[in-house]
C-alpha cells in the first residue's frame, strides 16, 4: 500500500521548467529523503505534496487519494518549515494548538493533544514561553510539536536542521530518527541538501538534480551502486575520486600513461570512480597511480591523505588514524576494493566480471 | 612612539571626556527646549491665573492659581461639548481608518490579485493632491448625503486625511513578513480571514500604534474640514474650531482662552507620552521595509 | 475569437480565485473612492462651472474660469507665495530637525526621551491654539518676544510681526517650522534607527569623530529616506492652510494669502460681503494640484537622474 505517490509530476514557472515529470513511490510509514544541490527542485516537490505550490502537470496521491487541487489543510499532511514559522506573538502552547482551535476542536481536547506532543518532545517546561525566548533547537522541537499535534498521516520537513549549529544538528538528527520509530506508521518526507542527513535518516533516498530524479533507493544501495557519476559524487564523504581513463583492448590507460586491467563491460569505460577508503597507499614503485602527498587531514580515527597525481589531480585516500603520512612524500596508490566505471554520458557501467585491480 | 590609531587632539582644545561632552550637550538642549516650549508653558500657567492677572508682571508661576478659567471654558464656552465632539470624531475615525487601512494594506502587501499594480499607482498618485483641492466636493458630497452639517460627516471625511500613507505603511510592513507564517497557517487549515485576524494583525502592532497616533494627531488637530462643516452649526464644533471661534467671540477672556487651549492639548500630549516609544519604533520598522 | 474568449475566461477565473482579497479591499475603497478619488474628479468638473454657492445653479462655462485665473493677480500672488513659503520652510525644517535628531539619537544621552517629547509638543498643539498663543507671544504691545528683543538691544522699536506686510510671511514661516520640526525629527530618528550600530563603533575605532561621523557615515546611509522625508515635508508645506487661517486669515492686505487660503476665501467667502465662487475656486485648486504634481514628478526624475549620474561616475 502506497503512502504517497507522484506520477509524472512537473512544475513550470512561466516558461521555466523546474521539475520535469517526476515519478516517486513512497510507502506508508517510510522515511523518504529528497536530496540534491540547491535549485534541484526538491523543495518545490515537497511544497507540491503539501499543496502550497500548484501542480503544473501529473498527479499526486496521498493514501490512494488524488490530492491535486485539494486544500493543503485537507491532505492529512503537516509541515515543518526551514525557519520554523512559529507565530511570534503566541506561546508555545498556543502555537501548537492554533490549528486545532481554529478548526473548532474543543479546548480540553486541544490541551491534552498539546500536552502529549510536548511530552514526546520533552518540551513540557517551555509551554508558556514565546518563541523569541527559545533557543534554535527548542524552536525546532516546537515546530515539530505543532506538526505532531495535528496527528497527520504525512510529515513534511523542509530542511529543518539547516539553521542549527553542527553539534545540535547531529543531536537533532538522532532524535528525528527516534521520533520516526515512535510515530510508527506515519510517512515522512524530508528535504535536505546534506547527504549525511539523507544517509543517516532515510529508508529511501531520492536524489534530484535540475528537476530530474537521478536515482531512488535505500541509502546503502545508492552508496554501493550509484546509477551515475552525479549520484556517485553526491553521496558519501569524502567525495568519490574520479579518474579519466581511455579504454584500450584489454587495458585502461590513465593520463600519465600507466595502465590498469580492463574489466569486462558492454561499453567502453571513460571514467573510473573509487572511494577514499577503497584505495591504499603503497610503495611508489608498485602502485597503479603515483603521486605526491599535498595535504593530510587528521580526523583522529582516520586520516584523509590528498595525493597529487602526475596529471595534476587531487585524489583523496582514507588511511587509519596515526599513520602520519608526510606531506611532500611520493607514494603509490592501489585500488583496493570496489571500483565504479562510467561511460561517456556519466552512466554507471555494469561490470560483468571484475578484473583484478591490485597489483 | 605615537601611532596614527591613537586619538589625536585636533581642535587644539583639551579633549573632553564623553561624559562631560554629554553633559554640555544636555545643558544646551535643555536651554533650547525651554525656549521651544516657552509659549506652551506660558499658556498653561496663564490658564491658571484670574483674568485680571493674565498680563500682570509677576513672573511665570501664578501667585493665586485658580481653576475658574477651566470651569468657564468648559461650560460657558461649550468646550465641554466640543471636547466630546472631538473625541467622537477622533475615536471613530481612528477605528475606521485602522481597520480599513490594515485590511487594504494586508491585501496589497501579500497578495497578487489582478489590478494590484494599478491600485498601487493610483494610491501613490493621490498622495500629492493638496487638501484645499478636495474640500469643495467633499462638502458637496456630504451635503447631498444629508451629512453636510453633522459630526458623522466630519468623522467620515476625517478618515481620508492620511489614508494613503497608512495603507502604504501597512502594505510595506506586511510585505516583509516571512511567507512561511502564512503557509504554516494554511497547513493548519486556518483560512484567509482568520489568518489575518489571529496571525497577521497581532504581528503588525507597531504599525497599528503608528497609525493610531498619527490619525489621532490628525483628527484632533484637523481644522479646515470641521471649520467648513460647522460654519452653519456651532453646536457640532470640534475643539480646534471651538478655540478658533472662542478667539473671535470672547476676545477679552484671555484666561478662558488659555484654559480652552490647554483642554485641547492635554489629551494628545498624554497620548503621545504613552505611545511615543512604539510610535518611533513603528515608523522605523515601516521605513526599513 | 475563441482565443480571446478563453483569455477572458482565464482572467475572470483569476479574479474569482481572489474574491476574498477583493472583499478585504471594500472598506478601504469606500473611503478612498468617496473622499479622495471622487473629490479629485469632481473638482475638475466644478472648475468648468460658474457656480456661486451650494444652493445656486451650476452653469457650464468651459475653460472660462481658467482664463480668468490667468489674469487674476491675487491668484498669481498666492500661487507664488505658496512656493516661496515652501522654499523657506522646507530646508530650514529639514536641517534643524536633522541636527536635533542626530544629537538625540545618542543612546547614552539620558534625557533624550524628554527632549524628544518637548520638541514634539508643538506638533500636537492644534493650530487654533498656536494662533492664540503666538499672537500673545508676538504682540507688539509687551509681547515676550518683543520685550526680549528690546532688552537685548536688537531692535529699538517693537516689531508688529503679524501686522506688518513685510514681516508676516517670514514670521509665519518661523512658526510653521517651529510647529512641524518635531514630526520631521521623528522621521529622521526612525531613519537613523536603521543605521547599524556597528558602523558607529567601527567609525570610532577608525578615529572618525563628531561632525565627520554625521557627514561621512550617517548622511550617506539615510540618503534614501532623505528623499522621501523631503518630499513629505514639501507636500505638507504646500498645505499650510490651517496655520495661516488661524493666525492671519491671509492678511494683512493679503500679504500672507497662500494658495489654499485663496481657495477657501473665494469658495466660501467667509464673513460675508463677497459672492462665493465655487467653480472659480475649484479651477484654482485644480491648477495648483496639477502644478504640485508636475513639480513632484520633476523632482523625482531629477533625483533619479542625479543618482544615475553618480552611479556611472562611481563605476
Amino acid at each position: 500500500m502506497s503512502g504517497i505517490s507522484l506520477r509524472g509530476v512537473s512544475k513550470r514557472y512561466g516558461s521555466v521548467d523546474v521539475v520535469h515529470g517526476v515519478d516517486i513511490e513512497i510507502d506508508k510509514g517510510e522515511f523518504c529523503v529528497f536530496v540534491g544541490p540547491s535549485g534541484c527542485g526538491k523543495t518545490t516537490l515537497l511544497r507540491m505534496i503539501a499543496g502550497l505550490e500548484e501542480i503544473s502537470g501529473g498527479d499526486i496521491f496521498i493514501d490512494g487519494r488524488r490530492v491535486n487541487g485539494i486544500d493543503p489543510a485537507r491532505r492529512g499532511a503537516a509541515m515543518v518549515f526551514q525557519n520554523y514559522a512559529l507565530y511570534p506573538h503566541m506561546t508555545v502552547e498556543q502555537n501548537m494548538g492554533f490549528g486545532l482551535r481554529m478548526n473548532g476542536h474543543p479546548r480540553a481536547e486541544v490541551a491534552t493533544r498539546v500536552k502529549d506532543a510536548a511530552r514526546l518532545l520533552q518540551i513540557q517546561d517551555l509551554l508558556t514561553r514565546k518563541p523569541r525566548q527559545l533557543s534554535g533547537g527548542q524552536r525546532q522541537r516546537v515546530a515539530i510539536g505543532r506538526a505532531i499535534v495535528r496527528n497527520p498521516q504525512v510529515f513534511l520537513f523542509d530542511e529543518p536542521l539547516s539553521n542549527l549549529d553542527a553539534e545540535l544538528r547531529a543531536q537533532t538528527r538522532v532524535e528525528l530518527a527516534k521520533l520516526h520509530h515512535q510515530l510508527a506508521g506515519s510517512t515522512m518526507v524530508y528535504v535536505t541538501h546534506d547527504q549525511v542527513e539523507a544517509m543517516t535518516l532515510a529508508d529511501k533516498i531520492v536524489v534530484l538534480r535540475a528537476g530530474v530524479v537521478e536515482q531512488i533507493g535505500a541509502p546503502m544501495e545508492l552508496y554501493e551502486s550509484p546509477a551515475n557519476i552525479f549520484v556517485a559524487g553526491f553521496i558519501g564523504s569524502p567525495k568519490m575520486n574520479f579518474v579519466n581513463v581511455s579504454a584500450e583492448r584489454d587495458a585502461l590507460r590513465l593520463d600519465d600513461g600507466s595502465q590498469l586491467a580492463r574489466p569486462q563491460t558492454k561499453t567502453a569505460p571513460q571514467r573510473l570512480g573509487v572511494r577514499a577508503d577503497q584505495l591504499t597507499i603503497i610503495d611508489p614503485e608498485k602502485g597503479a597511480i603515483r603521486g605526491e602527498v599535498s595535504v593530510v587531514e587528521r580526523l583522529g580515527d582516520s586520516e584523509l591523505v590528498h595525493v597529487r597525481t602526475a596529471w595534476e589531480q587531487e585524489i583523496v585516500v582514507r588511511v587509519p588514524g596515526g599513520t602520519n603520512s608526510r606531506v611532500g612524500s611520493t607514494v603509490g596508490l592501489a585500488l583496493a576494493g570496489r571500483v565504479h566505471f562510467f561511460d561517456a554520458e556519466g552512466q554507471a557501467i555494469t561490470v560483468t566480471s571484475q578484473a583484478r585491480t591490485n597489483d | 612612539m605615537r601611532s596614527d590609531a591613537v586619538e589625536k587632539d585636533r581642535g587644539g582644545l583639551p579633549a573632553l571626556s564623553p561624559r562631560v561632552k554629554r553633559m554640555l550637550v544636555s545643558i544646551v538642549l535643555a536651554a533650547l527646549c525651554a525656549i521651544w516650549v516657552y509659549p506652551l508653558i506660558w499658556m498653561l500657567f496663564a490658564s491658571l491665573r484670574p483674568n485680571a492677572m493674565i498680563f500682570a508682571d509677576e513672573g511665570l508661576i501664578p501667585s493665586q492659581p485658580t481653576l475658574e478659567n477651566y470651569a468657564r471654558a468648559w461650560t460657558e464656552a461649550n468646550m465641554g461639548s466640543y471636547f466630546f465632539n472631538t473625541l467622537f470624531v477622533t475615536v471613530g475615525s481612528v477605528i475606521l481608518v485602522t481597520i480599513a487601512t490594515a485590511m487594504m494594506g494586508y491585501v496589497l502587501g501579500r497578495s497578487s490579485f489582478p489590478g494590484r499594480a494599478a491600485l498601487f499607482g493610483l494610491l501613490v498618485f493621490t498622495l500629492f493632491v493638496p487638501q484645499g483641492y478636495t474640500i469643495i466636493p467633499i462638502f458637496e458630497l456630504l451635503s447631498s448625503l444629508g451629512l453636510g452639517q453633522s459630526l458623522l460627516g466630519v468623522m467620515l471625511a476625517t478618515t481620508a486625511g492620511s489614508f494613503v500613507i497608512f495603507v502604504l505603511l501597512f502594505a510595506g510592513y506586511f510585505s516583509q513578513m516571512p511567507d512561511e507564517l502564512e503557509e504554516a497557517a494554511r497547513m493548519d487549515g486556518v483560512g484567509f480571514v482568520k489568518t489575518f485576524w489571529f496571525v497577521m494583525l497581532p504581528l503588525s502592532k507597531p504599525i497599528i500604534v503608528t497609525v493610531i497616533v498619527m490619525q489621532t494627531l490628525y483628527a484632533w488637530n484637523d481644522f479646515l474640514l470641521p471649520l467648513v462643516i460647522t460654519l452653519a452649526n456651532p453646536s457640532i464644533r470640534t475643539l480646534s474650531v471651538g478655540v478658533y471661534a472662542f478667539k473671535g467671540e470672547n476676545f477679552i477672556d484671555w484666561g478662558g482662552m488659555m484654559a480652552a487651549s490647554a483642554i485641547t492639548i492635554i489629551p494628545v500630549v498624554i497620548l503621545f507620552l504613552l505611545l511615543q516609544r512604539y510610535f518611533i519604533d513603528g515608523l522605523a520598522g515601516a521605513v526599513k521595509g | 475569437m475563441a482565443q480571446t474568449f478563453t483569455a477572458h475566461a482565464v482572467f475572470l477565473d483569476r479574479v474569482w480565485t481572489h474574491w476574498k482579497e477583493y472583499l478585504f479591499l471594500v472598506p478601504g475603497m469606500l473611503i478612498f473612492g468617496t473622499f479622495i478619488i471622487y473629490p479629485m474628479l469632481a473638482s475638475q468638473y466644478y472648475s468648468l462651472l460658474q457656480w456661486t454657492g451650494f444652493d445656486s445653479n451650476q452653469v457650464f462655462i468651459g475653460f472660462d474660469n481658467y482664463v480668468a485665473l490667468l489674469g487674476d493677480s491675487f491668484f498669481w500672488d498666492a500661487f507664488l507665495r505658496s512656493f516661496v513659503f515652501t522654499a523657506i520652510t522646507v530646508p530650514a525644517q529639514l536641517l534643524i530637525s536633522l541636527i536635533i535628531a542626530i544629537v538625540l539619537n545618542d543612546r547614552l544621552l539620558r534625557l533624550s526621551a524628554l527632549f524628544r517629547t518637548l520638541i514634539f509638543l508643538p506638533v500636537v498643539t492644534p493650530v487654533a491654539v498656536i494662533g492664540i498663543v503666538m499672537a500673545i507671544m508676538l504682540s507688539p504691545f509687551n509681547g515676550p518676544v518683543n520685550i526680549a528683543l528690546l532688552d537685548a538691544g536688537f531692535v529699538t522699536r517693537a516689531l508688529d510681526f503679524l501686522g506688518d506686510p513685510n514681516l508676516v510671511l517670514p514670521t509665519l514661516a518661523a512658526i510653521y517650522v517651529w510647529k512641524w520640526t518635531g514630526v520631521t525629527m521623528v522621521y529622521w530618528l526612525a531613519a537613523l534607527q536603521t543605521v547599524p550600530r556597528e558602523l558607529f563603533e567601527a567609525a570610532r575605532l577608525d578615529g572618525v569623530r563628531g561632525w565627520q561621523v554625521a557627514v561621512f557615515i550617517i548622511l550617506p546611509m539615510i540618503m534614501p529616506f532623505a528623499i522621501v522625508i523631503t518630499l513629505i515635508s514639501a507636500i505638507s508645506a504646500l498645505n499650510v492652510f490651517p496655520l495661516i487661517q488661524a493666525m492671519t486669515q491671509g492678511g494683512p492686505f493679503f500679504a500672507s494669502e497662500v494658495m489654499e487660503v485663496f481657495i477657501f476665501r473665494t469658495a466660501f467667502a467667509p464673513g460675508g460681503g463677497a459672492v462665493p465662487q465655487l467653480g472659480y475656486a475649484s479651477a484654482a485648486g485644480v491648477f495648483f494640484g496639477v502644478a504640485i504634481m508636475v513639480l513632484t514628478i520633476l523632482q523625482i526624475v531629477a533625483t533619479r537622474h542625479l543618482r544615475s549620474v553618480e552611479r556611472s561616475r562611481a563605476v
